[in-house]
Parts: C-alpha cells; structure tokens; sequence
C-alpha cells in the first residue's frame, strides 16, 4: 500500500488526459493484454484452472501499470509501475488475511478461503435494496428483520436504504442523507436488539456517501469500526475522486475497515468476460494500492445492466480466483439475481447456480442473496452443502442449474415485493413463497446439491 | 471509381473506424467537387449509422462508438466548411451529465457517444454536475436537450432539482429534460415532470429524435 499523500502528490503531478483519452487508452491496452495472456471464456468450464487464474491476475497488474488511475478531479493519471503493484500485491498475500466484525456473540469473521476449502463461505446477506426496487419506510424493518433473524445469517454486509422518509427523499450531500440515514439506523439497531442480536455487522451503508454522514453515524454511535465499511472504492473503469481517496484515508487512520470492490462493465469498455476479469483484478489492486483494505468483493455486470448470464459467472468467478490465489484476501460478492426477477421461483435457480460456482471458486463470503431473508437462508444452505466440493463436480452441478435458470427465466411471473412475501405482522414468509422455497429447494437436491 | 464507389469507400472508411484514411477520402471528394451534403449524409452519417447497428449487436463496443464519434467529427469539421449554412444545421444540441453526487460515467459516454453519432451536436458536462451547472450552460450553448444521469437513489432528487430549477427560473419551456441511469425510470420520469426516460443509449437517440420532431 502507497502513502495517500503519495497518491494525492501523484494524482496532482501526473499526465493531464481527457476522460475519454484514458477510456480509449484503457481499452486499447486491454485489448491487447487478452491474446497476449491467451485468456478465454469456455462456458463449459465456468471454472478457471490456477494456471488461468494467475494470467488474469498478471493482466490485471499490467493493466494498472499500463494505463494506472484516473483522477476525475484532476484529469491526472495516478501512476503505478510493474513492481510497485506487485509490492502491494505481495503486501496483501502476506499480511492479515482475516478481519472481524460485531460485537460479543454476534462477532464474525471473514477469512480467506479457497474454493477447496470444507468451510463454508460466510452467509453475510443484506438486505439489497437500490436500483428502482421500492424499499418502504413502513416495512423497512420488516424487512431488515427478515434477514436478521435467519439464524445462518451472521452479517448485514450491505443495508439498503428508504428512498426517502416521512416524505422527505434522501439527497446526496444536503442535510436530509444524515436525516434519513440517521433514521434507518435507528431502525435498524431496534432491530437487531428486538432479535436479540445487538453486535451484528451491518456492513456498508448504501444511504450515505458523502464524508458528513458518515461522521454523523458514527457520532450518533450508531455505527462503529465492529460494524461499518466505508465506500472508497475505485468506479469503473479505473476512475477515482477526491472525495473517495479522502474517505479512504480517513477510513485506514481510524481503523475501519473499506468496502473495497473489484468491479467492471462488460459491453462498453470491456468487450466480453475475458477482459472483464482483468478490469476487476486492475480495479482491485487499484484499491489495495491505497486502501487498508481486507476483504474485497468482487462484481461486473453488463453495460444493460443484466448479470445473471454463464459470461458473468465466468469471470466473477475467474477474478475470484485470481484474487483468492494472489492477494490471499478474503473475496466476496453477491449472488442475487437482477431486480425484474426479484421474488419469483426463477430467480432462485440463479442463486443457487452462483452460490455454487462462487463457492468453488473461493467465496469467503455472501453479500447479496436476494431480495428477502428466506434467501438468504436458501443461499446458507447451498454455500453450506457444496463447500468443499470437488471442481469439476461444482462445474457440473453450477451449469446444470443455469440451464435450469435459462429455462425458467423464460417464462418467470412478474416480480413480487417484500409485503407479497412476507406477512408484515408476523415477519414470516409467506406460504406461498415458502412453498416456493421448498419446491426448488428439493428439485435442487434431485440435480445433486448434497444438502446437510 | 464512380461517384456512388467514392462515397460507399468513404461509408466503409468511416465503418471501419480508419481516421486518417477517412478524412483524407472526405478531403478528395470534396476537392474533387462532390456534393458535401450528399458526403456527409450518403457516406459519413450512413458509416456511423452502421457503427450504432454494429454496437446494438454486439460488435462494436464503447470505444468505437468514441472513435467514430471522433472521426466523424473531423470528417464533419471540413464538410461543413463547403456546407451553405441553412444546411448546415446538426439535429439538436444536447447536453448530458450526472448529476450531482453522482460518479458514474459508462452509461453516460455510451449515451453520449450514440446521439453524437446521430448526427447532434453534444456536450460531455462530466458526472457530479451541480444542478445550475445544466442550466447555465443549456443557455451558453443554446441547447435543445438536457439529459441527466444518475445511478444512486440519493441523488435522485437531483433529476427534479435541475427540473424545478427550469420551471422556478422561467425556462421550463425553452428544453426538453430526459432522464437515465439505473436510478430512473418511466414513472419517475412522469411523476418530476420530465420530457421522457431512456432506459439505455439506443432508446435515447430514439426519444430525442422524437422530441425533436425528426
């Protein structure tokens, strides 16, 4: 990890560029770097072999160094050389590969995992809101309840946020993102001691952004180093701000802990899933090179804004093996289906099939499992079931149940919000949805999940 | 070579995103007194209207769209120089940005890039773009359009803000606002009283040829 005033002297006295320069300039070196790696996308081997891992992982390094970060403030270039990166690289494979959050009984830890590991990956399933879903003030802690109160769910690792409460939208930078912030936390606190678990994590913090409400949680006492990451992260692709690398230092002088997340777009600068991959491995080591992070999620989707495809388990799963092998990090990342599918039986086919795969290929945790808690514990018990199982037979397993989500999503109902699933009174699911649960959850087993 | 040959070689220059050849086949036609209308329509805008199909298929991706945008534009500059000036007009101005707090700029360049490539004259406002900004420069540059994007529910609000804005200020009237990002969407776009949502790039050229009467 470079000093931040390093960083700053460099985002302040590197080449001055156009955004589209470095766009162009971005994608012209990847382009060159997929041949020259012979990286390929094999939708019949969704999992990567080490080999293949460690060349997304070396792309990914040349990369950054090739084209380093774009400061949007300053029109500069932050940049790396080859061996700097592989100095923070090596930085991140031998320190701490493990961090904890909550508090007392409710503490939890993410550790690095490989995909042949027995353990299970981490069930840290929030309550994913954002995008056009509608998360309402007056469910909202229903619905935070609903995954608080599944057993196998030891984390909150995102929350999502009310677009506005009593009336009064949330708006980036103005007083009413502390106001409405504020209020969900309360609520969300309630919560979790109504459940009786008070120390849980409640990961990052989806209703603020801005440096002001952050302090305002934390001098709330609302949130803490146990129990908040920061959003410092590096915007695809390869584009960061004042008001991040401000955040990120703030975040590592306190000791908390960053959200750092390794995320591309496939179909604007990156052409497929090959490049993908290496976009999110630059990304990454973008962010380990001037954050303290530990764990790192790891996500792309498509420039429409669809992820539920064979391209995207191949390369979150390609750049979580990457990662895994080289950073030795704890990885994470989200197996939630795109939000028109939200609360139908199809979109649990893909949950499984991500839960699956990413498991083999090294999760050490699950962020995002779906729009409710009963997800969250269907996710729980795949994660659980296929930790530890052989490669190949998780490649077999994963693409059998894809093709099953191909199918269903064809014809999947129209997507349903959370007072369809759930009885508002009794923060159940409903029998329906429950019935649902257990319908794909035993066909699930009759495709091979070894469930416990 | 005959003239329909000069002005498909030129298309299929433009298509394949080969600058220097392109401007220089552009520069001979019209050293040669071909019709820089018929130039700019029956072979640049016709090798751009490829480059959209191209990227709606999969082919081509963002960086080609930037490309041909470039390229168009230098090809445009010296056509337009030969062009009387009642013809010489773009389809509309258009302006775009993100709106304020708001850091995300792929959707955008992909907008952006496609509506150039429609034949409007655009300008690039950047992301995090407070809302008198759109306003102060829809007046320096006399534009038709404004486009907002925004990714992140909490900076929403700053779609109505640029809107009210128009409204409080007397010039309501005078743009048409569009709205995109994963933030946005049809009903949104009713409810603050904006001119329309595009869900992605291609539905935007759509919906600004729409407004615009083309």
């Amino acid at each position: 990890m470079l000093s931040m005033m390093d960083i700053q002297k460099r985002a302040e006295t590197g080449p001055v560029m156009k955004s589209k320069d470095f766009d162009l300039a971005f994608a012209r070196k990847i382009r060159e770097l997929i041949p020259k790696y012979n990286i390929k996308y094999d939708a019949e081997q969704l999992i990567v072999d080490d080999a293949t891992a460690d060349e997304i992982f070396q792309a990914g390094i040349e990369l950054l160094a090739g084209v380093g970060l774009y400061n949007t403030d300053t029109q500069r270039v932050i940049q790396f050389s080859i061996e700097e990166l592989q100095q923070v690289a090596a930085t991140a494979r031998t320190g701490p590969d493990i961090v904890m959050f909550g508090r007392g009984k409710d503490e939890v830890c993410y550790q690095h995992r490989t995909g042949k590991d027995k353990s299970s990956p981490v069930l840290a399933a929030g309550a994913h809101g954002g995008g056009t879903v509608p998360i309402r003030q007056e469910w909202f802690s229903q619905f935070v309840q609903s995954f608080v109160q599944e057993e196998s769910n030891k984390a909150l690792a995102i929350t999502g946020g009310v677009p506005s409460v009593d009336g009064i939208p949330i708006k980036v930078g103005t007083p009413s993102e502390v106001y409405c912030a504020l209020w969900e936390n309360k609520a969300m606190l309630e919560v979790l001691r109504r459940v009786g678990r008070p120390g849980m994590h409640l990961g990052l913090h989806s209703s603020v952004t801005s440096i002001g409400g952050f302090l305002a949680l934390v001098h709330e006492g609302f949130r803490g180093r146990h129990n908040i990451q920061l959003s410092a992260h590096v915007m695809p692709e390869l584009k960061v701000d004042w008001s991040r690398l401000t955040l990120a230092l703030i975040v590592k002088e306190w000791d908390f802990v960053p959200w750092v997340s390794g995320m591309s777009v496939e179909g604007a600068l990156c052409r497929g899933p090959e490049e993908t991959a290496v976009g999110m491995i630059a990304s990454m080591l973008g962010q380990l090179a001037y954050s303290n992070a530990i764990p790192v999620q790891i996500w792309n989707n498509t420039v429409r804004g669809e992820w539920s495809r064979s391209q995207t388990l191949w390369a979150n799963g390609a750049a979580t093996r990457a990662a895994e092998r080289n950073v030795r990090l704890p990885i994470g990342g989200m197996v939630t289906a795109e939000e028109q599918f939200r609360g139908t039986e199809a979109s649990l086919y893909w949950e499984a099939a991500a839960s699956v795969l990413y498991t083999a290929c090294g999760f050490a945790y699950c962020w995002s499992t779906g729009w409710t808690g009963l997800e969250a514990r269907f996710v729980g018990e795949i994660l659980s079931a296929t930790a530890g199982m052989d490669e190949q037979e998780a490649n077999k397993l994963a693409k059998a149940i894809y093709a099953r989500w191909v199918v269903e999503k064809e014809h999947a109902t129209a997507p349903k919000d959370f007072p369809e699933l759930y009885d508002l009174e009794t923060v159940k699911p409903t029998q329906d949805w429950l019935s649902t649960y257990n319908r794909v959850k035993d066909e699930l087993a009759r495709m091979g999940v070894p469930y416990k | 070579m005959t003239d329909a040959d000069i002005i498909a070689m030129i298309t299929e220059l433009v298509i394949s995103l080969d600058e220097e050849k392109a401007i220089t086949a552009v520069q001979n036609a019209l050293d040669e007194g071909y019709d820089p209308l018929e130039i700019l329509q029956k072979g640049v805008l016709a090798g751009l209207r490829v480059i959209g199909d191209k990227f709606g298929s999969g082919e081509y991706f963002l960086p080609e769209l930037m490309m041909g945008a470039d390229l168009s534009e230098a090809c445009t500059n010296k056509i337009m120089a030969r062009i009387p000036e009642q013809a010489n007009a773009s389809r509309g101005v258009f302006l775009l940005g993100a709106v304020q707090g708001d850091l995300h700029d792929i959707g955008k360049s992909l907008v952006l890039r496609q509506i150039s490539l429609a034949g409007y004259k655009v300008y690039d406002l950047g992301i995090n773009v407070p809302s008198m900004t759109f306003i102060d420069k829809a007046i320096e540059l006399n534009a038709d359009i404004i486009g907002l994007s925004a990714f992140l529910d909490a900076t929403r609000p700053y779609y109505s803000e640029v809107i009210n804005y128009l409204r409080d200020m007397g010039l309501r009237n005078k743009y048409k606002v569009i709205i995109g990002g994963v933030a946005s969407s049809a009903e949104l776009s009713e409810s603050i009283g904006a001119d329309g949502w595009a869900p992605d790039a291609p539905s935007a050229v759509r919906l600004c040829d729409k407004l615009m009467g083309h």
